[in-house]
Parts: structure tokens; C-alpha cells; sequence
């Protein structure tokens, strides 16, 4: 049975805010700090026990603040990579860098929508929105980096197409 | 319908064999519990007198004992059960009351299970499944028969003031049925050898396992190599025809008396000789149908059938199990599908390969997984190890070679179908009005090579999506499209699914 209802759409692909790539780049840096304060722990006390050879506790420290260097240089990438886009039937989300994704999600499957904001996105004036379908453990998509405005009219429009069906 | 539910609008107990088949749920549970802090007395007293000890080991009895009986007791108490405002509502907890409620059309399945205990007490316990969790969310643990087989009925929606007790003396014809022959054939060709196996290494790494195994070293030790070998062989093909005939016991006690026939809310699966099960398969919430040949199984020509509805998970438990067919000929799919799936297709379908490419990628795949494990070996034989490495390379090849020959997609107006597999060959079929969700998803490696991977995610809770691998990039856009259409035309074409 075709569905005949035309419902409101993002007319063609839309890109995420450029502010997300701040608000990773200070979740990734808070993440690699506590990173870097366990391992250097760590190492400290294998240097303590004698069980590596080098003197100070600097290797882990340096480690994680190469791994955060090489992260910080993709972020733009990732961004980039970012899009969503909402047709009459999908909600389609793509995203990667080094794996590319492209996902598809039935409008008529999305079950509810949530919209999250942390303390550093909410920083930064963002908000994440969520897409739930039946059957699964947890979101199937999120979509990161819109304006407040932005996720509810996004999901005003995803609830709008579920009204209708019922 | 309302005459039905008025049956339980006032609250019920369990019936009084749940203080026993809970006495020892509660014990297993209670050890559980108290073993860290026991262990812990343990050692603090353990520079102290003998007495300190003994005294600790009666204690702990007494507590494991006393919780293990009063448990059941007050569980049987504060449980109770009913049904109001179209929702099953369970009653639990003694110091913490819980409330859960289930609305009726939530519910995916309802199992009824006899264990021994039940039977010989008179009773049957009750699993209610969502979509939701990963186990039972409402589990009754004893019923009497009657209430159970009629709160069975009331919650699958169907009239229960014509459930009896009684067996029916004839039963009516099955739709398909096993024969012993073939249960203990399913047996057979499940060797659990594996396990049996993995439990010998097991307790090998015990510390102080060789003061047990002393006997058998010493008499290991007095034989000349040749014949320490030859025991040894004769040991390992022992223990091997251990596990096959366990393998046969448990099937033919669990699969013992297997028949599928035609229920009101689809099909109803009963076997079992000491746990009986019936089990309701709710045919309209299907969400997916995998038929899976283990290598025995294919050597013989026989498969295995599952069905993943929302609310069942491999790990829920075992009445909710989402095997279907123990054993089934391979040419045989077609007839049990067909009563899962009314448009179920899978002899006549014209399979699609993916790109040749694949045999690469899955080599190297296999390959890395592979060199991990073999860090140990290196370790121990140092450069000697790298003669490992050809050889190696070689049964990779010849794994990505097998895999691109059997590896393959197809589809129908209402089915999406994949194959997968090496070792343990699997064909998934997920109807087009199941897919939740798909995505295309392309590694660097796959993408330098123009490749693509396809997973399409139909409703189940278990988890068992499609993936198609290695598919060209080409054919991957005009089989998501395919998908897309598919998926749009069949909006609302099945009834009693998600």
C-alpha cells in the first residue's frame, strides 16, 4: 500500500553545526586527561616496583597527549563527515572518517525521539537528538550538533509522521 | 474477552509448590550472595583455633539454610498476581514491594514450563515476554496447571473458559513432528565433546589439580612413551565419545516428543521428557527466520531452524528458546518456513554473489585475528615460529575461498536473504516489513576497493541482523534502494507485529 501523506522534510542533506567540533574536541580532551591520570598511576607504580626500566612516569602522559594530537587533527574530517538528512519515507544519517557509514531509518519505524544536551554541548548552545526503533537496546542513530531549534523542529517533524500514521 | 480476564481482576497467589522449587533457586542464590563475605571470615579466622573454624562453618550453613527456606516462604506471601485495566500487574517483594505491570498488548510470548518439580507437584511456571529486557519480564515461578494453561490463554488474547487441564486424549495432527530416531540424531551430530574437553583443561589449571591427577601421572610415568601415547590418544577419542553420547542424552530428554501444530495465535511447539515445553510462537510477530547448518549437521544434509520474535533472546531462557527445529532436512526449510512466514522462499532462490574481491579481505581478516593468537607461539619458538607463518597464510586463502563460494544475497518482493558463513554456514531471511533500520557502511580497506557492507536490522531483540560483506559499491546503491522501496510498499501490510 503506497503511503500517499506527503510530510514535511530537511529539502536535501543537511551538515551538523561547525561548534560540535569544539564540543569534541573538550570531551575528547577531558577524556584523554583522565586517561593519561590512570595509566600515569599506572606506571608510576610499575616504576615504584622496579618493573619498567625508565625513571619518570612521563611516557603514558606523552602517549595519550599524541593520541588527543592526532584526534584533534581529524576532528574537521569528522565534521565534515557529518550529515542528515530527512526525506519523505528516511531519516538518513552519514558519518566516518576512516569508516563511512550511511544509515536509513524508516520514518513510520522510529518508535520515540530524545533530546540530550550535555554541560559542554549546553556550553556551546547544542543539542543531540536520538532516534529509538522497536526491538533495539539503545538509539539506532544520533544526530549531534544542532541548535536547540534545530532538534525540536527535527523532532516535531519525526513525531508529526508518527501522529499521522496512528 | 472481558469474561476471560475477569478471571484474575482479583489478586492470586502462587500456587504452594513455588516454596519449594524456589527453596532451591533461593539457596544457589544465597551462596552466591554470601560468598565473598564468608571467604572473607574464612581467612580472617583462619590463624585461630579449629573451633573458630568449625563454628563459621556452621554458621554459614545456617545462614545459607535459613535464607534459603525463609525466602521461598515470604516470597510465596507478597506474590501475588492479576490482571486490571487490560495490563497483567505482578506483585512482589516483602521489605521492598515491587509492582510491575505489563499491558496486555505488549506482551510477545507467553511460555508455560514443567519442570520435574512441577510435575510431580502439580504445577507449571508462567514467562511473560516483551520487546523490552534482556530476560522474562514477568516470570509467575508455580501455578497450578489449570491457571496456568488459562492465564496462558487470557494473556495471548483468546478465550480460557474452554482450557482444561486434561490432555486430550488424541492429540490433533502435528504440522511436523520428530521421530526418536531423529532427536537422537540432532544429539549426535551436536557433539558436546567441546565442552567436556574444555572442563578436563579446566581443572588441569586448577592449582593443586596435579595432587589429584597424581595417580593417574604415576601410572602415566611407569608406560614407555610409545604406550603413554597410545593411552593418551585412546583417552582424548574416550572423552570425545563421552561427550557425543551426553550430546545424544540431553537432546533426546529435551527434544523428546517434538511436534509443531497449529495454534489460535500461530504455532505451538511441546517436547521435552523431564522439562516439558509448549511453547507459543506468536507467527505474526516474526521478525526473522535463520536456518544454520553446523558442520555435522551439513555433512549429513540436515540444518537447524530458529525464529527471533521482539521479545526472545538466545540467553532469555530455556522455554523461550528461538530454536524451532531441532533437525530438519536440508530440502525440508520450505515446509516449516512456510508456516513462519507465509511468503517464505529459500530453494528457489536465485542467490547473488559478492565481489571476488571478498577473498582478500576475508583472508586477511582471519589473518590478524589469527596472529594474535599466535604472539604466544612466537614468544616460546622465537624465529622458528615464522614457519608457521606460510602454512598459515595459505588456510586463510583457502577460508576467504570457501567464504566467497558460499557468501551471498538475495531477494523477493517481501524477503531480504543472506548467507554467511564458513565452518557454521547460516542463511538469515528477514521479511521487508521487518527491517527497522539499514546502513552502508564501508571500511578504508573496503573503500580503496570499491566495496561496501550492507546490514539491515530487523525488530528482534536478539540481535541477528543481516551483513552483507564485500558487496561492490554499485550494487550496494541499487540493493539499498531495493530495500527502501521494498520497505515502503509493505508499510503496514502484516497484522499483531510491531
Amino acid at each position: 500500500m503506497e503511503p500517499t501523506t506527503t510530510h514535511r522534510t530537511t529539502n536535501g542533506p543537511q551538515p551538523i553545526h561547525a561548534a560540535i567540533q569544539k564540543v569534541w574536541l573538550f570531551s575528547n580532551v577531558i577524556s584523554f586527561l583522565i586517561l593519561a591520570a590512570i595509566t600515569s598511576a599506572a606506571e608510576f607504580a610499575f616504576i615504584k616496583s622496579e618493573m619498567v626500566p625508565w625513571p619518570f612516569p612521563f611516557v603514558m602522559p606523552l602517549f595519550w597527549i599524541g593520541i588527543g594530537f592526532l584526534n584533534a587533527r581529524f576532528l574537521k574530517r569528522q565534521w565534515k563527515s557529518w550529515q542528515y538528512e530527512v526525506t519523505d519515507h528516511e531519516v538518513i544519517l552519514s558519518w566516518g572518517v576512516w569508516n563511512q557509514t550511511k544509515r536509513f531509518v524508516p520514518r513510520d519505524r522510529v518508535q520515540h525521539v530524545d533530546i540530550t544536551s550535555g554541560p559542554i554541548a549546553r556550553k556551546f548552545g547544542l543539542a543531540h537528538v536520538h532516534l529509538y526503533v522497536a526491538g533495539a537496546q539503545g538509539a539506532v542513530g544520533g544526530i549531534p550538533g544542532l541548535t536547540p531549534e534545530e532538534a525540536d523542529d527535527l523532532r516535531t517533524m519525526l513525531v508529526e509522521s508518527q501522529a499521522e500514521h496512528v | 474477552m472481558s469474561d476471560d480476564l475477569n478471571l484474575f481482576d482479583k489478586p492470586h497467589r502462587l500456587h504452594p509448590a513455588s516454596i519449594v522449587i524456589n527453596c532451591g533457586v533461593y539457596f544457589i542464590a544465597t551462596i552466591k550472595n554470601l560468598a565473598f563475605p564468608l571467604v572473607g571470615i574464612f581467612f580472617a579466622g583462619k590463624k585461630d583455633k579449629e573451633q573458630f573454624l568449625t563454628l563459621m562453618i556452621a554458621g554459614a550453613a545456617a545462614l545459607i539454610g535459613g535464607i534459603s527456606l525463609i525466602g521461598p516462604i515470604l516470597n510465596y506471601f507478597s506474590t501475588t498476581f492479576y490482571i486490571e485495566n487490560e495490563s497483567l500487574v505482578i506483585s512482589t517483594g516483602f521489605v521492598w514491594r515491587k509492582r510491575r505491570t505489563i499491558p496486555l498488548a505488549r506482551i510477545q510470548n507467553v511460555n508455560v514450563e514443567r519442570t520435574l518439580w512441577h510435575r510431580i507437584l502439580g504445577a507449571a511456571a508462567v514467562k511473560v515476554e516483551t520487546a523490552a529486557g534482556s530476560k522474562a519480564e514477568g516470570e509467575l515461578t508455580a501455578l497450578s496447571l489449570e491457571n496456568a494453561n488459562k492465564l496462558q490463554a487470557v494473556l495471548l488474547g483468546h478465550g480460557a473458559r474452554h482450557v482444561t487441564v486434561e490432555e486430550p486424549t488424541e492429540k490433533p495432527q502435528p504440522l511436523y513432528e520428530l521421530s526418536p530416531r531423529q532427536v537422537i540424531l540432532a544429539g549426535a551430530l551436536g557433539n558436546r565433546a567441546v565442552y567436556i574437553i574444555g572442563s578436563v583443561i579446566a581443572v588441569v589449571q586448577f592449582e593443586g589439580s596435579r595432587q589429584f591427577f597424581r595417580p593417574v601421572l604415576n601410572y602415566f610415568e611407569r608406560m614407555g612413551p610409545v604406550m603413554a601415547a597410545t593411552v593418551g590418544a585412546l583417552s582424548f577419542v574416550g572423552l570425545i565419545f563421552v561427550g557425543w553420547l551426553l550430546s545424544i542424552v540431553i537432546s533426546a530428554t529435551r527434544y523428546y516428543g517434538f511436534r509443531i501444530e497449529k495454534h489460535d495465535r500461530g504455532l505451538l511447539l511441546s517436547h521435552g521428557l523431564i522439562t516439558q515445553f509448549k511453547t507459543i510462537i506468536p507467527v505474526g510477530r516474526i521478525q526473522d527466520v535463520r536456518i544454520v547448518e553446523p558442520i555435522l549437521f551439513r555433512l549429513f544434509g540436515y540444518c537447524e531452524m530458529y525464529a527471533d520474535t521482539a521479545g526472545s533472546f538466545d540467553t532469555k531462557d530455556a522455554a523461550a528458546a528461538n530454536k524451532i527445529c531441532p533437525i530438519l532436512p536440508e530440502g525440508g526449510a520450505s515446509q516449516i518456513g512456510k508456516l513462519l512466514l507465509p511468503e517464505f522462499e529459500f530453494e528457489t532462490l536465485e542467490w547473488r554473489r559478492v565481489s571476488p574481491k571478498t577473498i582478500g579481505l576475508h583472508a586477511r581478516r582471519i589473518f590478524i585475528a589469527y596472529m594474535i593468537l599466535f604472539i604466544p607461539l612466537a614468544v616460546w619458538l622465537h624465529w622458528w615460529s615464522m614457519l608457521f607463518i606460510p602454512p598459515l597464510i595459505a588456510y586463510c586463502w583457502i577460508m576467504g575461498i570457501i567464504s566467497y563460494r558460499y557468501v551471498g544475497y538475495s531477494f523477493t518482493h517481501d524477503l531480504l536473504v543472506a548467507r554467511t558463513g564458513v565452518f557454521r554456514k547460516q542463511a538469515m531471511i528477514i521479511p521487508f516489513d521487518r527491517i527497522q533500520h539499514y546502513t552502508i557502511n564501508a571500511s578504508y580497506f573496503q573503500r580503496r576497493l570499491g566495496l561496501t557492507t550492507i546490514v539491515a536490522v530487523s525488530g528482534s531483540s536478539g540481535g541477528h541482523p543481516i551483513v552483507i560483506a564485500d558487496v561492490p559499491r554499485g550494487d550496494a546503491d541499487t540493493l539499498s534502494q531495493t530495500i527502501g522501496t521494498a520497505i515502503q510498499k509493505h508499510l503496514g501490510s502484516r497484522r499483531g507485529g510491531l
